[in-house]
Protein backbone atom coordinates (compact mmCIF):
# COMPACT_ATOMS: atom_id res chain seq x y z
CA UNK A 1 0.00 0.00 0.00
CA UNK A 2 2.62 2.59 0.98
CA UNK A 3 4.88 1.53 -2.04
CA UNK A 4 1.59 2.37 -4.15
CA UNK A 5 1.07 5.65 -2.72
CA UNK A 6 4.67 5.96 -2.85
CA UNK A 7 4.55 5.49 -6.84
CA UNK A 8 1.19 7.17 -7.31
CA UNK A 9 2.91 10.17 -5.78
CA UNK A 10 6.11 10.24 -8.17
CA UNK A 11 3.66 9.95 -11.07
CA UNK A 12 1.63 12.73 -10.46
CA UNK A 13 4.64 14.79 -10.19
CA UNK A 14 6.08 13.09 -12.86
CA UNK A 15 3.30 14.36 -14.88
CA UNK A 16 3.28 17.70 -13.19
CA UNK A 17 6.89 18.10 -14.27
CA UNK A 18 6.45 17.06 -17.54
CA UNK A 19 3.68 19.35 -18.00
CA UNK A 20 5.93 21.94 -16.73
CA UNK A 21 8.97 20.57 -18.38
CA UNK A 22 11.27 21.30 -15.62
CA UNK A 23 13.83 18.66 -14.20
CA UNK A 24 13.65 16.08 -16.76
CA UNK A 25 15.56 13.53 -14.47
CA UNK A 26 12.76 13.94 -11.30
CA UNK A 27 10.97 10.62 -12.94
CA UNK A 28 14.15 8.67 -13.24
CA UNK A 29 15.06 9.69 -9.49
CA UNK A 30 11.20 8.45 -7.86
CA UNK A 31 11.42 5.34 -9.99
CA UNK A 32 15.01 4.59 -8.61
CA UNK A 33 13.62 5.43 -5.43
CA UNK A 34 9.99 3.26 -6.09
CA UNK A 35 13.29 0.08 -7.10
CA UNK A 36 14.91 0.53 -3.87
CA UNK A 37 11.96 0.70 -1.25
CA UNK A 38 10.68 -2.60 -3.67
CA UNK A 39 13.94 -4.44 -3.11
CA UNK A 40 13.62 -3.26 0.78
CA UNK A 41 10.34 -4.85 1.44
CA UNK A 42 11.27 -7.94 -0.50
CA UNK A 43 14.11 -8.47 1.09
CA UNK A 44 12.40 -8.43 4.75
CA UNK A 45 13.51 -11.80 6.57
CA UNK A 46 10.14 -14.28 6.68
CA UNK A 47 10.40 -15.37 10.57
CA UNK A 48 10.82 -19.17 10.66
CA UNK A 49 10.36 -20.38 14.54
CA UNK A 50 11.75 -23.63 15.22
CA UNK A 51 9.28 -26.35 16.62
CA UNK A 52 9.44 -29.42 18.59
CA UNK A 53 6.80 -32.27 19.65
CA UNK A 54 5.84 -31.01 22.13
CA UNK A 55 5.45 -26.87 20.87
CA UNK A 56 3.32 -28.79 18.02
CA UNK A 57 1.23 -30.18 20.97
CA UNK A 58 0.68 -26.98 22.96
CA UNK A 59 0.56 -25.28 18.92
CA UNK A 60 -2.39 -27.38 18.37
CA UNK A 61 -4.35 -27.16 21.11
CA UNK A 62 -7.02 -24.91 21.04
CA UNK A 63 -9.33 -22.96 23.13
CA UNK A 64 -12.91 -23.76 22.52
CA UNK A 65 -13.98 -20.22 24.41
CA UNK A 66 -15.77 -17.47 22.22
CA UNK A 67 -11.92 -16.26 21.47
CA UNK A 68 -11.72 -19.60 19.40
CA UNK A 69 -11.44 -19.70 16.12
CA UNK A 70 -11.05 -22.04 12.80
CA UNK A 71 -7.75 -23.40 12.02
CA UNK A 72 -5.84 -24.19 9.04
CA UNK A 73 -2.55 -26.53 9.51
CA UNK A 74 -0.31 -27.31 6.58
CA UNK A 75 2.16 -29.59 6.65
CA UNK A 76 5.15 -29.04 3.52
CA UNK A 77 9.12 -29.01 2.98
CA UNK A 78 10.77 -26.55 0.16
CA UNK A 79 12.08 -30.17 -1.26
CA UNK A 80 8.78 -31.09 -2.03
CA UNK A 81 7.08 -30.69 -5.07
CA UNK A 82 3.31 -30.55 -5.15
CA UNK A 83 3.96 -28.67 -1.52
CA UNK A 84 6.17 -25.42 -4.27
CA UNK A 85 3.18 -25.63 -6.16
CA UNK A 86 0.48 -26.14 -3.90
CA UNK A 87 2.04 -23.20 -1.33
CA UNK A 88 0.39 -19.80 -3.20
CA UNK A 89 -3.04 -21.08 -3.69
CA UNK A 90 -2.69 -21.63 0.24
CA UNK A 91 -1.44 -17.42 0.70
CA UNK A 92 -4.23 -16.82 -1.75
CA UNK A 93 -6.61 -18.55 1.03
CA UNK A 94 -5.03 -16.74 3.89
CA UNK A 95 -5.26 -13.71 2.30
CA UNK A 96 -9.14 -14.45 1.81
CA UNK A 97 -10.10 -15.92 5.02
CA UNK A 98 -7.35 -14.56 7.96
CA UNK A 99 -9.16 -11.69 8.03
CA UNK A 100 -13.06 -13.50 8.26
CA UNK A 101 -11.45 -15.50 11.45
CA UNK A 102 -9.18 -17.78 10.06
CA UNK A 103 -5.71 -18.76 11.78
CA UNK A 104 -3.69 -20.63 9.42
CA UNK A 105 0.04 -22.26 10.27
CA UNK A 106 2.22 -23.36 7.85
CA UNK A 107 4.79 -26.69 9.09
CA UNK A 108 7.86 -27.24 7.10
CA UNK A 109 9.60 -30.69 7.53
CA UNK A 110 12.42 -29.20 6.20
CA UNK A 111 15.84 -30.38 7.51
CA UNK A 112 16.68 -27.96 10.81
CA UNK A 113 19.68 -27.16 8.83
CA UNK A 114 17.43 -25.13 6.16
CA UNK A 115 15.99 -22.65 8.45
CA UNK A 116 18.03 -19.88 7.62
CA UNK A 117 18.31 -20.31 3.82
CA UNK A 118 15.61 -22.61 1.93
CA UNK A 119 12.71 -22.22 3.89
CA UNK A 120 12.90 -17.86 4.11
CA UNK A 121 14.00 -18.49 0.48
CA UNK A 122 11.31 -20.29 -0.69
CA UNK A 123 8.64 -18.03 1.00
CA UNK A 124 10.00 -14.94 0.27
CA UNK A 125 10.18 -16.29 -3.08
CA UNK A 126 5.91 -16.93 -3.34
CA UNK A 127 5.36 -13.27 -1.70
CA UNK A 128 4.58 -15.36 1.69
CA UNK A 129 6.98 -13.48 4.15
CA UNK A 130 4.33 -12.69 7.04
CA UNK A 131 2.86 -16.31 6.99
CA UNK A 132 2.95 -18.07 10.67
CA UNK A 133 5.53 -20.62 9.38
CA UNK A 134 7.38 -23.43 11.71
CA UNK A 135 10.13 -25.93 11.33
CA UNK A 136 9.04 -28.91 12.86
CA UNK A 137 12.70 -30.22 14.21
CA UNK A 138 11.64 -34.18 13.94
CA UNK A 139 13.46 -37.57 13.05
CA UNK A 140 9.76 -38.66 13.03
CA UNK A 141 6.86 -36.84 11.28
CA UNK A 142 4.81 -39.32 11.55
CA UNK A 143 4.31 -38.75 15.34
CA UNK A 144 3.77 -35.41 14.32
CA UNK A 145 0.69 -36.47 11.84
CA UNK A 146 -0.48 -38.63 14.21
CA UNK A 147 -0.59 -35.91 16.77
CA UNK A 148 -2.39 -33.62 14.91
CA UNK A 149 -4.82 -36.59 13.36
CA UNK A 150 -4.78 -39.48 16.13
CA UNK A 151 -7.34 -41.36 13.27
CA UNK A 152 -4.51 -40.62 10.49
CA UNK A 153 -3.71 -44.05 9.27
CA UNK A 154 -1.44 -44.87 6.10
CA UNK A 155 1.30 -43.44 4.29
CA UNK A 156 2.20 -39.76 4.70
CA UNK A 157 3.42 -38.00 1.27
CA UNK A 158 3.73 -34.09 1.66
CA UNK A 159 1.65 -32.32 1.33
CA UNK A 160 -0.84 -32.91 4.35
CA UNK A 161 -3.52 -29.99 5.13
CA UNK A 162 -6.05 -30.01 7.85
CA UNK A 163 -8.73 -27.41 8.82
CA UNK A 164 -10.17 -27.70 12.01
CA UNK A 165 -13.37 -25.72 13.44
CA UNK A 166 -12.91 -23.75 16.27
CA UNK A 167 -13.68 -26.33 18.47
CA UNK A 168 -11.13 -28.44 17.22
CA UNK A 169 -12.46 -31.16 15.09
CA UNK A 170 -11.11 -31.94 11.81
CA UNK A 171 -13.74 -30.75 9.29
CA UNK A 172 -11.57 -31.13 6.05
CA UNK A 173 -7.92 -33.10 5.68
CA UNK A 174 -6.26 -33.93 2.34
CA UNK A 175 -2.74 -35.47 1.36
CA UNK A 176 -1.46 -34.13 -1.70
CA UNK A 177 -2.04 -30.82 -3.50
CA UNK A 178 -5.16 -29.44 -2.42
CA UNK A 179 -7.14 -28.36 -5.22
CA UNK A 180 -8.58 -24.77 -3.63
CA UNK A 181 -11.86 -24.80 -4.76
CA UNK A 182 -12.27 -28.07 -2.29
CA UNK A 183 -10.62 -26.19 0.61
CA UNK A 184 -12.66 -23.05 -0.29
CA UNK A 185 -15.93 -24.79 -0.18
CA UNK A 186 -14.66 -26.18 3.36
CA UNK A 187 -14.10 -22.53 4.76
CA UNK A 188 -17.17 -21.28 3.27
CA UNK A 189 -19.79 -23.92 4.95
CA UNK A 190 -17.19 -23.10 8.39
CA UNK A 191 -16.65 -19.48 8.38
CA UNK A 192 -20.15 -17.50 7.09
CA UNK A 193 -20.15 -14.38 5.40
CA UNK B 1 -39.68 -65.21 -1.10
CA UNK B 2 -39.83 -62.08 -3.49
CA UNK B 3 -40.63 -59.88 -0.55
CA UNK B 4 -37.54 -61.29 1.47
CA UNK B 5 -35.77 -60.47 -1.82
CA UNK B 6 -36.99 -56.88 -1.83
CA UNK B 7 -36.05 -56.35 1.94
CA UNK B 8 -32.78 -57.87 1.11
CA UNK B 9 -32.06 -55.15 -1.60
CA UNK B 10 -33.35 -52.30 0.86
CA UNK B 11 -31.12 -53.37 3.59
CA UNK B 12 -27.63 -53.70 1.49
CA UNK B 13 -28.98 -50.22 -0.46
CA UNK B 14 -29.57 -48.67 3.05
CA UNK B 15 -26.63 -49.82 4.48
CA UNK B 16 -24.20 -48.52 1.25
CA UNK B 17 -25.85 -45.14 1.95
CA UNK B 18 -25.06 -44.86 5.29
CA UNK B 19 -21.78 -45.05 4.81
CA UNK B 20 -21.79 -42.20 2.60
CA UNK B 21 -23.63 -40.26 5.06
CA UNK B 22 -21.52 -41.67 8.10
CA UNK B 23 -17.84 -40.39 6.06
CA UNK B 24 -17.42 -36.53 7.16
CA UNK B 25 -17.67 -34.88 4.04
CA UNK B 26 -14.40 -32.66 2.51
CA UNK B 27 -11.73 -35.77 4.47
CA UNK B 28 -10.45 -37.41 1.51
CA UNK B 29 -6.98 -38.60 0.09
CA UNK B 30 -5.88 -39.30 3.64
CA UNK B 31 -4.09 -42.56 5.06
CA UNK B 32 -5.00 -44.52 1.91
CA UNK B 33 -5.09 -48.62 2.60
CA UNK B 34 -2.63 -51.02 0.42
CA UNK B 35 -3.95 -52.59 -2.51
CA UNK B 36 -2.15 -55.96 -1.79
CA UNK B 37 -2.89 -56.89 2.13
CA UNK B 38 -0.77 -58.35 4.52
CA UNK B 39 -0.89 -61.81 3.94
CA UNK B 40 -1.80 -61.90 0.29
CA UNK B 41 0.65 -63.43 -2.10
CA UNK B 42 2.11 -61.60 -4.57
CA UNK B 43 2.02 -62.70 -8.03
CA UNK B 44 5.50 -62.91 -10.30
CA UNK B 45 6.03 -59.52 -12.37
CA UNK B 46 8.21 -58.40 -14.52
CA UNK B 47 9.98 -55.06 -14.76
CA UNK B 48 13.34 -53.68 -17.09
CA UNK B 49 16.03 -52.64 -15.01
CA UNK B 50 18.55 -49.75 -15.41
CA UNK B 51 20.18 -51.39 -18.69
CA UNK B 52 16.78 -52.10 -19.93
CA UNK B 53 16.85 -55.80 -19.23
CA UNK B 54 13.46 -57.68 -18.18
CA UNK B 55 13.68 -59.32 -15.07
CA UNK B 56 10.99 -61.28 -13.03
CA UNK B 57 10.12 -60.94 -9.67
CA UNK B 58 10.98 -64.96 -9.44
CA UNK B 59 14.37 -64.72 -10.40
CA UNK B 60 15.43 -62.00 -8.23
CA UNK B 61 13.58 -63.48 -5.24
CA UNK B 62 15.51 -64.20 -2.41
CA UNK B 63 15.80 -67.94 -0.94
CA UNK B 64 14.33 -67.24 2.09
CA UNK B 65 12.42 -63.85 1.19
CA UNK B 66 12.53 -60.40 -0.48
CA UNK B 67 12.32 -56.84 0.40
CA UNK B 68 10.96 -54.33 -2.12
CA UNK B 69 11.98 -50.85 -1.35
CA UNK B 70 10.04 -47.69 -3.77
CA UNK B 71 12.45 -45.47 -3.79
CA UNK B 72 13.53 -42.76 -5.55
CA UNK B 73 16.54 -40.43 -7.09
CA UNK B 74 15.63 -36.99 -6.24
CA UNK B 75 13.68 -37.87 -2.51
CA UNK B 76 16.09 -36.31 0.07
CA UNK B 77 13.86 -38.51 2.54
CA UNK B 78 15.20 -41.28 0.41
CA UNK B 79 18.52 -39.84 0.33
CA UNK B 80 18.98 -39.87 3.97
CA UNK B 81 18.18 -44.04 3.79
CA UNK B 82 20.39 -44.42 1.36
CA UNK B 83 23.32 -45.80 3.41
CA UNK B 84 20.67 -47.83 5.77
CA UNK B 85 19.11 -49.63 2.56
CA UNK B 86 23.10 -50.74 1.11
CA UNK B 87 23.40 -51.44 4.75
CA UNK B 88 20.64 -54.10 4.79
CA UNK B 89 20.95 -55.49 1.34
CA UNK B 90 24.14 -56.09 2.55
CA UNK B 91 23.67 -57.44 6.31
CA UNK B 92 20.26 -59.94 4.47
CA UNK B 93 21.51 -61.22 1.18
CA UNK B 94 23.80 -63.56 3.58
CA UNK B 95 20.48 -64.69 4.81
CA UNK B 96 18.98 -65.25 1.96
CA UNK B 97 17.15 -62.56 1.33
CA UNK B 98 17.28 -60.05 -1.42
CA UNK B 99 16.33 -56.15 -1.68
CA UNK B 100 15.10 -54.71 -4.75
CA UNK B 101 14.57 -51.24 -5.04
CA UNK B 102 11.56 -50.10 -7.55
CA UNK B 103 11.37 -46.80 -9.20
CA UNK B 104 7.66 -45.90 -9.88
CA UNK B 105 7.97 -42.14 -10.22
CA UNK B 106 7.35 -40.92 -13.68
CA UNK B 107 9.10 -37.93 -13.46
CA UNK B 108 12.42 -39.20 -13.41
CA UNK B 109 14.61 -41.55 -15.84
CA UNK B 110 16.69 -44.33 -16.06
CA UNK B 111 20.08 -41.60 -16.45
CA UNK B 112 18.87 -40.68 -12.89
CA UNK B 113 18.46 -44.10 -10.85
CA UNK B 114 21.74 -45.10 -12.64
CA UNK B 115 23.63 -41.76 -10.80
CA UNK B 116 21.61 -42.40 -7.76
CA UNK B 117 22.54 -45.66 -7.55
CA UNK B 118 26.39 -44.93 -8.66
CA UNK B 119 26.58 -41.39 -6.29
CA UNK B 120 25.62 -43.85 -3.34
CA UNK B 121 27.36 -46.79 -4.12
CA UNK B 122 23.99 -48.86 -3.86
CA UNK B 123 25.00 -51.93 -5.37
CA UNK B 124 21.34 -54.03 -4.83
CA UNK B 125 18.94 -54.30 -8.69
CA UNK B 126 16.69 -51.49 -9.25
CA UNK B 127 14.04 -51.78 -11.10
CA UNK B 128 11.92 -49.22 -12.99
CA UNK B 129 7.93 -49.28 -12.85
CA UNK B 130 7.05 -47.54 -15.34
CA UNK B 131 3.29 -46.71 -15.43
CA UNK B 132 3.63 -47.44 -11.56
CA UNK B 133 1.96 -50.61 -12.26
CA UNK B 134 3.26 -52.37 -9.36
CA UNK B 135 3.05 -49.46 -7.04
CA UNK B 136 -0.60 -49.48 -8.19
CA UNK B 137 -0.53 -53.37 -7.62
CA UNK B 138 1.49 -53.20 -4.22
CA UNK B 139 -0.65 -49.89 -3.18
CA UNK B 140 2.44 -47.90 -2.51
CA UNK B 141 2.31 -44.05 -2.21
CA UNK B 142 5.50 -42.95 -0.94
CA UNK B 143 9.06 -43.09 -1.18
CA UNK B 144 10.91 -44.98 0.49
CA UNK B 145 8.02 -47.58 1.38
CA UNK B 146 9.23 -51.29 1.41
CA UNK B 147 7.37 -54.60 1.35
CA UNK B 148 8.85 -57.45 2.50
CA UNK B 149 7.91 -60.70 1.18
CA UNK B 150 8.62 -64.63 2.91
CA UNK B 151 10.14 -67.43 0.66
CA UNK B 152 6.36 -68.02 -0.99
CA UNK B 153 5.98 -64.04 -1.96
CA UNK B 154 3.66 -64.04 1.06
CA UNK B 155 3.17 -60.16 2.01
CA UNK B 156 4.51 -60.17 6.04
CA UNK B 157 4.89 -56.11 6.32
CA UNK B 158 4.69 -53.06 4.80
CA UNK B 159 5.66 -50.24 5.22
CA UNK B 160 8.72 -47.78 6.93
CA UNK B 161 12.53 -49.05 7.21
CA UNK B 162 12.64 -46.95 10.50
CA UNK B 163 11.27 -44.18 12.61
CA UNK B 164 14.28 -42.11 11.54
CA UNK B 165 15.03 -39.92 8.59
CA UNK B 166 18.43 -38.53 9.39
CA UNK B 167 19.32 -42.24 11.18
CA UNK B 168 19.85 -40.72 14.35
CA UNK B 169 17.65 -41.66 17.18
CA UNK B 170 16.30 -44.84 15.83
CA UNK B 171 13.71 -45.95 18.08
CA UNK B 172 11.69 -48.34 15.71
CA UNK B 173 13.83 -50.62 13.52
CA UNK B 174 10.77 -51.90 12.01
CA UNK B 175 11.98 -53.34 8.41
CA UNK B 176 15.11 -55.24 10.55
CA UNK B 177 12.28 -56.19 12.91
CA UNK B 178 9.99 -57.75 10.55
CA UNK B 179 12.63 -59.93 8.49
CA UNK B 180 14.58 -61.05 11.57
CA UNK B 181 11.05 -62.39 12.96
CA UNK B 182 9.75 -63.47 9.65
CA UNK B 183 13.32 -65.42 9.37
CA UNK B 184 13.07 -67.09 12.91
CA UNK B 185 9.95 -68.65 11.70
CA UNK B 186 7.66 -66.46 14.38
CA UNK B 187 4.47 -64.68 13.33
CA UNK B 188 5.36 -60.86 12.77
CA UNK B 189 3.55 -59.07 15.67
CA UNK B 190 3.78 -55.37 13.99
CA UNK B 191 2.89 -56.19 10.49
CA UNK B 192 2.44 -52.40 9.37
CA UNK B 193 4.21 -49.63 10.10
CA UNK B 194 3.13 -46.21 8.44
CA UNK B 195 5.57 -44.87 5.78
CA UNK B 196 6.67 -40.96 5.72
CA UNK B 197 8.34 -39.55 2.57
CA UNK B 198 8.45 -38.14 -1.21
CA UNK B 199 4.60 -39.20 -2.51
CA UNK B 200 5.22 -40.99 -5.82
CA UNK B 201 5.07 -38.80 -8.94
CA UNK B 202 2.60 -41.29 -10.81
CA UNK B 203 2.34 -41.18 -14.53
CA UNK B 204 2.32 -43.25 -18.05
Amino acid sequence: MRRFLFLALGALVCLTVWTERRAPNACAAFAQQGKAQAAEESSATPVVRELDQPGLKKLLERGAGKEARPLLVNFWATWCEPCREEFPDLVRIEADYGKRGLDVIFISLDDPSDIKAAVPDFLREVHAEKLNTYLLNTTDPIIAIKETDPTWQGAVGLPVTFLFDAQGKIVFKHSGRVKPAELRAALDTLIKK
Amino acid sequence: MKKFKWLGLALVLSLLFGAVLVLPPGIKGAGGDSAAVIGSTIKDFKLSDTSGKDQWLSALKGQNGTVLIFISARCPVVRGYNERMEKLAEDYSSRGVNVIGINANSTETVDEMKAHAADYKLTFTMLRDKGNKIADMLGAQVTPEAYVLDANNKLVYHGRIDNSRTGANITANDLRDALDTMLSGKPIVKSEADAFGCSIKRGQ
